[in-house]
């Protein structure tokens, strides 16, 4: 996609606005243009006989979005949810969707310098949903590929 | 050319108003024949002129003559000059078909490019049958056949009735008799003051003797371009055609005297020059009517016209409709906000909030009644179908069947209206062609030899039943079974076994058609598949009963719209999911030992029938202590002709709810249709009964 092969050099002087989340004690990054909104967790119905990550639909102002769980995904251990919890609802080729992450830390500017697009030397996720690791002063944040993370 | 582009704007008006006409046509035409009275012809005839005269504006040339064929015909008809039959009409409809396949490729952007030689022949061999056999009637001019034909369209309207012609021939003898015919420019913006110039002129030292249209229309502007004045002059010809052509806005005169048309050329500026002489062979007399009969309908045609509606693009309800939907949904949620409020809080603010809430809610409900209502069509516009299909059919098959439509003002949503008719067109196909009987083994059966088929429509409750009988000779049962024994859809024993409702289930599956040969209507044994999967589509409910040597009888139970539905919430392990109202038949509280098993399956006798039972949290994989039940609460379902009884924890309520669509992302869900939003904000998911009885099924 057009989105991800401007990844790294997109924006002004080559940097990027990443929005950071929580999850089991590690940072991700989604890139800021990508993300809607960010909500509370709500009440979410289960849809039955779809695929495990799928946590259900929820009540966006009036609309039904599907929320998936990222943990799931990423075959983390299950998700304790806290009063932190947020779901961050981002667009998506099959419209918008709902994240839910642990916590939303910050949103911060990485340089171009920050950011290092050798994927492989995360160990714990599967590789396919990463996009690069930027390295900040005192953590590295997981900046993910949205579309493989999302894609059913 | 700019003048195209300005056409391009009217073509959808054009379609729009020209499919009207077409129906209107169409549906008049089919009573004629039955009851051929003079005000049905009128309006038969109003709505062809008013066809000829919107195609011709438009510039398509092809409809414009075919309908000017048909205006030929009728105007025949309506001076009684011959009487319908089954030949004339067939011939009109067919050339109405073509006129609706025309409106087709305009639509497309294609033009009128259909031909239509054939029909036009058709027609004028009527016309012609019909002076050769009354022996008094000259020929039609080629001129007026049409503007295609070479030249401008002038002289264009030379029919002048029997008694004026022999009046004017005897006024003939004793002076001069001028004959204008005057064509208007498109673009003419007072047709009335130009049109009455040339009245002026006439009778400058003269008398008017007869005006096409008449004087009234004229100046009302109830004409198109055309006009047509015969008058006594005492001025010559040269200084009329001078007077004549000093007249604005004129697309080009013809003066002769009558009788004799001199054919007389006029330039305009922007115009095209009429081409040559029109020198029609013999007379210029056709004796009949059709230039009166233009007038009356143009006349008549346009009282009805200043009704109070507006025309509102379809997308534009939708959208007002799925606002509503998302108001209905904060309306519930807001009441049920003020309720919990109420609960809490002993306060006076909370007690005016409950009031504001509650007129919230009535509004809402006024509202959303006005803009369903808004988007309500009559069924008329579905069975106005039928009774040519009727027709056609008992033509074909050689039987004589009455059709009666009833309730055809019962009003339901467009979004309905849509899908409904073709199921109903076929199971009415399935009526005529297996359900009612030739008209000997009618006789033969006590009956009367006419057929009667019904199709009635009324409400009833949020639903709408539409009805479809025959008196025919009903289904057989035992040729049912036999059929589906020989289908392999059953086995002989249990065939035998089956009930008279079970039988008729089959009926209803794909590849089994009990007419003893395949004929060209129906019984290819695809289509009540068809029908019940579409009426099962749209939440709907079919029925049939059947009385052998009686007739049958299906019915259809359809939900008002689609967008908003009433929906039953049930609770199956702390999920609520909407069961539609449309599809549930009743509650029921049932004990575990009256539950039985067969072939492995649960299932439970209710009055006597044998009901399968599913359990809503097997179906959906729900896991979740079940406990030690006792009791259980069952939803019998009906989906289409089948029941089935749903097992569900609780009976949550009844509601109103606004159908939204599953995420893309979720994609199918077997057993969910859809989703809603409750009171409490929450998202509940609509089942769909379909599923789930044929997941149980496969």
């Amino acid at each position: 996609m057009e989105q991800e092969t401007n990844f790294v050099d997109s924006g002004a002087n080559g940097e990027q606005q990443t929005v950071v989340f929580r999850l089991a004690d590690e940072s991700y990054g989604i890139e800021i243009f990508r993300v809607n909104e960010i909500i509370r967790l709500r009440e979410i119905t289960p849809v039955p006989r779809t695929e495990a990550h799928v946590r259900g639909l929820v009540n966006l102002r009036g609309k039904t979005i599907p929320v998936i769980d990222l943990r799931t995904r990423f075959c983390l251990p299950e998700s304790t949810e806290s009063d932190s919890s947020r779901i961050i609802v981002v667009d998506s080729d099959s419209g918008q969707i709902g994240v839910v992450v642990d916590a939303v830390t910050e949103v911060l500017t990485l340089h171009e310098d920050q950011i290092d697009e050798t994927p492989g030397l995360v160990a714990d996720l599967n590789t396919q949903f990463v996009r690069a690791v930027a390295k900040t002063n005192d953590k590295l944040i997981t900046l993910l590929d949205l579309d493989h993370a999302l894609a059913a | 050319m700019s003048a195209e582009l300005d056409m391009s704007q009217y073509v959808d008006l054009f379609l729009q108003e020209g499919e009207e006409q077409i129906e209107i046509l169409e549906q008049e035409m089919l009573k004629l024949e039955s009851d051929p009275s003079d005000e049905r012809m009128q309006v038969i005839f109003r709505a062809a002129h008013t066809l000829k005269g919107s195609s011709r504006a438009m510039g398509f040339s092809n409809f414009a003559e075919l309908t000017h064929e048909m205006e030929n015909i009728l105007d025949q008809l309506r001076n009684h000059t011959f009487d319908v039959n089954t030949h004339i009409a067939n011939s009109l409809l067919a050339c109405i078909d073509t006129l609706a396949a025309m409106m087709d490729t305009i639509r497309s952007g294609e033009g009128d490019a259909a031909d239509c030689g054939d029909l036009v022949k058709t027609l004028q061999d009527i016309l012609a049958g019909k002076g050769s056999s009354s022996g008094s009637l000259t020929e039609q001019p080629n001129a007026v056949t049409a503007p295609s034909s070479g030249n401008l369209g002038l002289p264009f309207l030379t029919q002048i009735p029997g008694e004026l012609h022999e009046a004017l021939n005897a006024a003939k003898e004793s002076s001069e008799i001028y004959h204008l015919q005057m064509r208007l420019a498109d673009d003419c913006v007072m047709k009335f003051v130009r049109a009455f110039m040339a009245v002026n002129i006439a009778q400058e030292d003269g008398e008017l003797m007869a005006c096409f249209p008449d004087q009234e229309a004229l100046e009302e502007e109830k004409f198109e371009t055309d006009f047509e004045l015969v008058f006594t002059s005492a001025i010559s010809v040269e200084e009329l055609n001078a007077k004549f052509g000093g007249i604005g806005e004129v697309f080009g005169f013809v003066l002769g005297q009558w009788g004799e048309l001199v054919v007389e050329q006029v330039t305009k500026p922007v115009l095209k020059v009429i081409v040559g002489k029109e020198k029609p062979e013999g007379d210029v007399v056709v004796p009949s009517a059709s230039p009166a009969a233009a007038t009356a309908g143009v006349g008549a045609g346009r009282k009805g016209d200043t009704g109070q509606t507006v025309r509102v693009d379809v997308a534009r309800l939708d959208n007002l409709m799925n606002l509503v939907g998302e108001l209905v949904i904060d309306r519930t949620r807001i009441a049920q906000i003020g309720a919990d409020l109420a609960l809490r809080y002993n306060d006076t603010q909370v007690d005016d909030l409950g009031e504001t809430v509650s007129h919230i809610a009535r509004i809402t409900s006024d509202l959303q009644d006005q803009i369903m209502k808004a988007r309500m069509l009559p069924i008329e516009t579905v069975f106005n179908r039928f009774p040519r299909v009727v027709r056609d059919l008992a033509q074909k098959l050689g039987k004589d069947i009455k059709l009666d439509l009833i309730g055809g003002e019962t009003e339901l949503d467009r979004s309905v209206i849509e899908v409904i008719g073709d199921p109903l067109l076929h199971i009415l196909r399935n009526s005529i062609d297996h359900g009612v009987e030739m008209p000997d083994d009618r006789e033969k059966a006590g009956k009367s030899r006419q057929g009667l088929v019904v199709v009635s429509a009324r409400h009833q409750e949020n639903h709408i039943v539409i009805e479809i009988t025959d008196d025919g000779k009903g289904i057989d049962l035992t040729r049912v079974k036999n059929k589906a024994v020989e289908a392999g859809l059953v086995t002989a024993e249990a065939a035998a076994k089956l009930s008279e409702k079970e039988a008729l289930q089959f009926i209803f599956h794909s590849g089994l058609s009990t007419a003893a040969e395949v004929s060209e209507v129906s019984g290819r044994g695809v289509g009540m598949d068809i029908v019940r999967s579409n009426i099962q589509k749209l939440g709907g409910l079919i029925d049939l009963d059947t009385t052998v040597g009686e007739g049958s009888r299906f019915s259809l139970r359809l939900p008002l719209t689609l967008a908003i539905i009433r929906g039953l919430l049930v609770d199956v392990a702390n999920t609520v999911f909407v069961l539609p109202l449309g599809s549930v038949i009743e509650t029921l509280l049932i004990k575990q030992d009256e539950i039985q098993r067969i072939n492995q399956r649960e299932v439970v006798v209710i009055r006597g029938v044998t009901t399968p039972l599913v359990r809503m949290r097997d179906t959906f994989k729900i896991s979740g202590d079940v406990g030690n039940q006792e009791e259980f609460y069952v939803v019998i379902v009906g989906l289409a002709e089948q029941r089935m009884g749903l097992v569900v924890d609780k009976l949550v309520g009844e509601q109103e709810v606004v159908i939204k669509s599953l995420s893309r992302f979720c994609g199918d869900v077997p057993g969910v249709s859809g989703a809603t939003i409750l009171g409490d904000g929450n998202v509940a998911l609509i089942a769909d009964v379909n599923g789930i009885v044929s997941n149980d099924r496969g």
